[in-house]
């Protein structure tokens, strides 16, 4: 039983380096007083009754802060197109087989995915009254697909409705925020009626539930695409392996 | 000895330490593996610190969440709901990043059958 | 008792980010990381962020481990020697 052998000598050391730069950050970090930071965050609460939206968090995403949500969105397509063109198989030469499906998990994961969706759905168009929106439901919808792309490798989804929803969604994003700009002279301005007693209803908060659902859309079919693209891959090898 | 520990001063003494310590954990992960999947798990655990860190250090003792609902008419004695909202895109980003770079890792291994990345000398030559 | 709650879902990730870096098989690596999540989402309960919680819950110990054990089906299992 060697020592050196089971712990090498460059482990040691890297550990004594990060334990040295541990103990300095902090030594920084215990002089800074904590609150300091609420000024912001306690405008935005104040300003947050004149959107009629439950969710402070919700309105703060897609209201306050939007420009940030779309620059978010263009980072999430810019990587979803980067595994498109890492995992897509344009050059493969073997033919596509057939393989055999368990008819159980079949039919099980296809009740499944009515209900995953639902739920998916569900927590997207209630995202400015209880935690959750585009982002959480967009992901949720993605797992029913997940589900449904283990139990039947031979499922495909149709790219074309894929691609159409996504870039309709970003484009009525960019239209909801011009048409803010012309008519309220800010751009994402809330032009829907959004009264203040409403707070608390479905249909309350102007145009903040409408981009949060257009953000689900978008999330849930960029998930998708990815997700099938991972699941894909293994299917397509042990086709050619065969 | 336990309004000590209920005291926002000690939660977030406490917060700082533990997401410090899981970030050089995650530091050294990256330094040391040399597995590729490796090297991402060490990745997101780094990620996983900074997010603790940002929505710990807005929390004190008495606040509530952001939301209102029949109880709770008003914003008032809430949460800072700008880190979480930030947070809250990031944690999405970050999912999206991580399969970009499993992505690369598995071309990587179909072009020359290994994972090592202490082996990576394509360039050298 | 809050200030507890905290130091000990602390000691648990920190516990647990340990073994998922020093673990030698991947595959138990991966689901030493999806601890990780899992206390994350508790902590994020207990700091007055539920939209995060939720949010942790569904893509760090959901489709982050999924998309990690559908990547590492294609790279090689076993841990290379160091």
């Amino acid at each position: 039983m060697n020592l050196k052998k089971v712990l090498p000598l460059k482990h040691i050391l890297l550990s004594i380096l990060s334990s040295a730069l541990l103990l300095s950050v902090l030594g920084l970090l215990m002089q800074v007083k904590t609150n300091l930071y609420k000024n912001v965050g306690d405008i935005f609460l104040n300003l947050n009754m004149q959107t009629a939206t439950a969710n402070a968090v919700t309105s703060v995403v897609t209201f306050f802060r939007g420009i940030d949500t779309v620059g978010e969105v263009t980072v999430l397509f810019l990587a979803t197109s980067g595994i498109a063109l890492m995992l897509s198989d344009t050059q493969r030469t073997c033919e596509k087989v057939v393989k055999q499906e368990s008819f159980i998990l079949n039919v099980g994961s296809r009740l499944l995915l009515s209900v995953i969706v639902l739920f998916g759905v569900y927590i997207i168009i209630h995202g400015h009254l209880s935690p959750g929106g585009g982002f959480q439901g967009g992901v949720v919808i993605a797992t029913a697909f997940l589900l449904l792309f283990l139990a039947n490798p031979n499922m495909s989804l149709s790219h074309s409705i894929l691609t159409l929803g996504e870039s309709l969604s970003g484009v009525a994003y960019v239209l909801v925020a011009l048409i803010g700009l012309f008519k309220m002279n800010i751009l994402l301005g809330n032009f829907l009626p959004h009264p203040i007693g409403e707070i608390g209803e479905l249909v309350s908060g102007g145009i903040i539930p409408v981009i949060y659902i257009l953000v689900g859309i978008k999330v849930g079919s960029e998930m998708s695409v990815i997700v099938e693209y991972f699941s894909k891959e293994d299917y397509y090898k042990e086709v050619c392996d065969a | 000895m336990l309004e000590f520990f209920n005291s926002t001063q000690t939660i977030h003494t406490i917060i700082i330490i533990g997401s410090m310590c899981l970030f050089f954990i995650g530091f050294y992960g990256i330094a040391t593996q040399k597995n590729l999947v490796k090297v991402l798990v060490s990745f997101d655990i780094m990620e996983s610190a900074l997010f603790l860190f940002f929505i710990g250090l807005h929390y004190q003792v008495g606040l509530v969440a952001p939301i209102v609902d029949s109880n709770l008419k008003t914003f008032t004695n809430m949460v800072d709901p700008v880190p979480q909202a930030m947070i809250l895109t990031t944690i999405v980003i970050g999912l999206a990043v991580l399969a970009l770079g499993l992505s690369f890792g598995i071309e990587y291994y179909k072009l020359t059958g290994r994972n090592d990345i202490s082996k990576m000398n394509e360039l050298r030559d | 008792m809050i200030g507890l709650l905290i130091l000990f879902t602390f000691l648990a990730i920190i516990t647990v980010a340990l073994g998922a870096i020093l673990s030698k098989d991947i595959t138990q690596s991966v689901m030493l990381f999806m601890g990780v999540g899992l206390g994350s989402v508790v902590l994020f309960f207990i700091f007055q962020a539920p939209d995060v919680a939720l949010t942790e819950a569904v893509i760090g110990t959901g489709l982050s481990t999924a998309v990690f054990l559908l990547g590492i089906m294609h790279t090689s299992q076993e841990e290379m020697e160091s």
